[in-house]
């Protein structure tokens, strides 16, 4: 009977249960994030570590260049004081002027300063004896065939360099070459590598020289070689110079230098304590400086590492790769408990369903038990009632009689009474068991014919019944609409105080989904405190000698219009009349006069 | 106006006779109490003569055994039974019973009164159609004449 099953509710829901587009979409996108923040970072992080590696080669190259720089300054002072004593000075004074360069303090790395003089076979023997008789047993070695002679005649501090005293520079190529190359160029040059004979260790080292002239140098090649009278000369053991540098712990790189292909130092051994195997960052570089060419091997070493981590992008790309786990198991938790929503939904709205098919079947069951007990009452009932009319009948004469007990009439006639209530009571019960029962049947309603019946069933003349409908015929259900009128248009006349003065209008009008009716009264009116219960079952507001009612016709209506989906709608003040509206389908037909179709 | 009162209510059957009764009218009443007891009359009629030609079915709707649909169904399936003349007498206003009973060639459907005073002016009624009605004799009773 009822139509109106929770479609809503069986409908499955909308909501998503796994993981949407959107939920990847947004973990890809921070993920994203997450990658170019890292990049970025990565990107920055290199760079500046490249800098600093940069920063620090350059700094030890310029450390570099800047001692060698000094040293040549402190040649050039040698050379000046040679020229100053026209290119001859007695082991005593360049002892004198050695001592105060201080070289110890203010030349670290410098193993001594002295001076080579250029010789030929003549000027050997004076040369031989001035020596001699300053130094005793004064000697030159080794022989060799250069024409010219360049022996060491003094080098201070003379105890660590004692060895040195008298060598010929000139036996051996790579010292010959660069003082050569110092006097013909009239600049400070540098030897290849060599090992120096004071040097225990025999490591590599070099000869640093600057070159004087008698009368000071001339601008000319031919004049500088023909006015040479010797250099002024450093040696350098490659290690200490190095040593006096910058101290290798305090430097985050580490260095190795050759000379053509030989090495003449180098840090790069696994033995280093600050050795890196994989260095962060390696360069070679060119350094051309006084007639040689050294290539440097700057390699960062361990120091350089610790100190240069890609900490921070790593801690990005760790931070976001956890947040984005937490991402990820967030939206996975959420799907989760969605689905689990989603499932408890189902079995709720699944449970709802099976209750409410239960209690539509109790319903009917109800309805299908008053019916059936409604039904079978009737025939005791017509029984009870034709018996008492029978009896009255039957006691006709005695009744009419003066000396008859009037109380047997009374009762007799209250019996009646009774019987017809019951019956009022089961027809209604039944009437309202068969609303909606057959709202297919029949053919269609018209409205016009519809009021003269009602105006015919309930003897009300023509004027007592206005209808106002634009809508001719009315298809669905109109045994139902019948019905509804019937007890509207009924409860009018019912209750009305002077059923002669009793006005109702009826109107009908088109509506988006259907029709709307309306049937107003000019009867006593509801009070406001009954209008919901008037719809209840049973429910009259009739007392006492007034004619009884059963309290089943605006059940009856109310239920006819809400199968149909509709409301009925009561507005009634005490004394200003009733008027009832309500919704009706208009059926996939609509049957509509042209204009507006007027019937009083 | 000979009458088969198909009833199974006796208090029905009472106020029924006291209407007729009332109503003045000499009709031979035959009362079957459902619809297979009132076959069985039709069938046997000839035999021991209780319902005599022609009649007219009192029929009411709700009886047990074979109610009145189903009775007034067989009645028409029957050959020598199914020109037989059917008023519905019941208390059922139901459109369904009433649709039903004109489908099977009710004559008439009439809801039971609930006093004896209308019945009997029922009665007079069928009594005044029957009078101005031409019975046929059955094809059964013809052949047998």
């Amino acid at each position: 009977m009822e139509k109106t099953p929770c479609k809503q509710l069986m409908t499955p829901p909308l909501a998503n249960s796994r993981i949407s587009i959107l939920h990847v979409l947004v973990v890809a996108l921070s993920m994203a994030l997450t990658f170019s923040a890292w990049h970025f970072s990565k990107k920055q992080a290199e760079s500046r570590i490249e800098q600093r590696f940069e920063a620090s080669r350059d700094n030890i190259v310029g450390l570099l260049r800047d001692r060698m720089l000094k040293y040549e300054d402190a040649l050039w002072a040698g050379v000046a004081a040679m020229e100053s004593h026209d290119g001859d000075m007695t082991r005593a004074q360049w002892r004198t002027f050695a001592t105060h360069l201080r070289i110890d303090e203010k030349y670290p790395g410098i193993n001594g300063i002295g001076v080579i003089h250029f010789l030929s076979d003549q000027s050997l023997n004076t040369y031989l004896d001035q020596r001699r008789s300053e130094q005793p047993g004064f000697n030159i070695f080794p022989s060799h065939d250069y024409p010219t002679y360049m022996p060491i005649s003094f080098i201070e501090p003379e105890e660590i360099n004692a060895a040195a005293v008298g060598l010929d520079v000139a036996h051996e190529l790579n010292r010959r070459t660069a003082a050569l190359a110092s006097r013909d160029s009239g600049d400070a040059q540098i030897t290849g590598p060599i090992v120096l004979v004071q040097d225990a260790g025999a490591t590599p080292g070099f000869l640093f020289y600057a070159p004087f002239y008698n009368g000071g140098a001339p601008p000319e090649l031919g004049d500088r070689q023909t006015r040479i009278d010797g250099v002024v000369y450093a040696p350098f053991v490659v290690r200490k110079l190095l040593d006096g540098l910058l101290a290798k712990n305090l430097r985050h790189i580490s260095i190795s230098i050759s000379d053509a292909d030989q090495t003449i130092y180098d840090e790069h051994l696994s033995t280093e304590e600050l050795h890196d195997p994989a260095p962060m960052f390696s360069e070679e570089m060119q350094l051309n400086f006084y007639g040689r060419s050294w290539t440097l091997d700057i390699r960062s070493n361990l120091a350089f590492r610790e100190n240069n981590s890609y900490v921070q992008p790593t801690v990005i790309l760790v931070g976001g790769i956890v947040i984005e786990a937490l991402i990820l198991s967030l939206l996975i938790m959420m799907a989760r408990a969605n689905r689990n929503a989603v499932a408890y939904a189902d079995k709720v709205t699944e449970d709802l369903r099976i209750e409410q098919q239960k209690l539509i079947r109790s319903n009917e069951e109800l309805e299908r038990y008053a019916y059936a007990a409604s039904h079978d009452l009737k025939t005791p009932i017509r029984g009870i009632g034709g018996l008492t009319e029978m009896l009255k009948e039957d006691l006709e004469d005695y009744l009419s009689s003066p000396d008859a007990n009037p109380e047997i009439a009374m009762s007799l006639d209250l019996i009646l009474d009774r019987v017809q209530r019951m019956n009022d009571l089961t027809n209604g019960i039944i009437e309202f068991s068969r609303v909606g029962a057959q709202s297919e049947d029949g053919s269609p309603l018209d409205l016009s014919e519809l009021i003269t019946s009602l105006r015919s069933d309930f003897g009300l003349s023509p004027h007592q019944i206005e209808l106002n409908s634009s809508v001719r015929r009315v298809s669905v259900d109109p045994i139902g609409l019948r019905r509804v009128f019937e007890n509207l248009v009924g409860n009018a006349v019912k209750y009305h105080d002077a059923v002669d003065n009793l006005r109702i209008s009826i109107t009908c009008e088109k509506t988006l989904d259907g029709l709307a009716f309306s049937v107003a009264d000019n009867g006593p009116g509801i009070d406001q405190k009954y209008q919901e219960r008037i719809f209840e079952m049973f429910q009259t507001l009739r007392t006492g000698d007034v004619p009884e009612s059963t309290g089943i016709g605006l059940a009856v209506v109310k239920k006819a219009v809400e199968v149909h989906g509709g409301e009925v709608t009561l507005i009634s003040n005490t004394g200003e009349g009733a008027k009832f509206s309500f919704q009706w389908p208009q059926g996939s037909k609509p049957d509509v006069a042209q204009g507006d179709w007027m019937a009083a | 106006m000979n009458i088969l009162l198909v009833e199974d209510n006796d208090v029905d059957v009472l106020l029924f006779q006291r209407a007729l009764r009332n109503a003045g009218t000499n009709s031979s009443v035959v009362r079957a109490k459902d619809g297979v007891e009132a076959l069985e009359i039709l069938n046997e009629q000839s035999a021991d003569g209780r319902v005599q030609d022609p009649y007219v079915i009192l029929l009411d709707i709700n009886m047990p055994r074979m109610n009145g649909h189903e009775f007034l169904k067989e009645l028409r399936a029957s050959a020598h039974l199914a020109s037989s003349r059917v008023v519905v007498v019941t208390t059922s206003d139901d459109p369904t019973d009433i649709e039903l009973a004109y489908g099977n060639y009710a004559s008439g459907y009439v809801v039971k009164p609930g006093g004896s005073a209308e019945m009997t002016e029922i009665i007079k009624s069928l009594q005044h159609y029957w009078d101005i009605c031409e019975h046929p004799v059955r094809q059964v009773v013809l052949q047998a004449l």
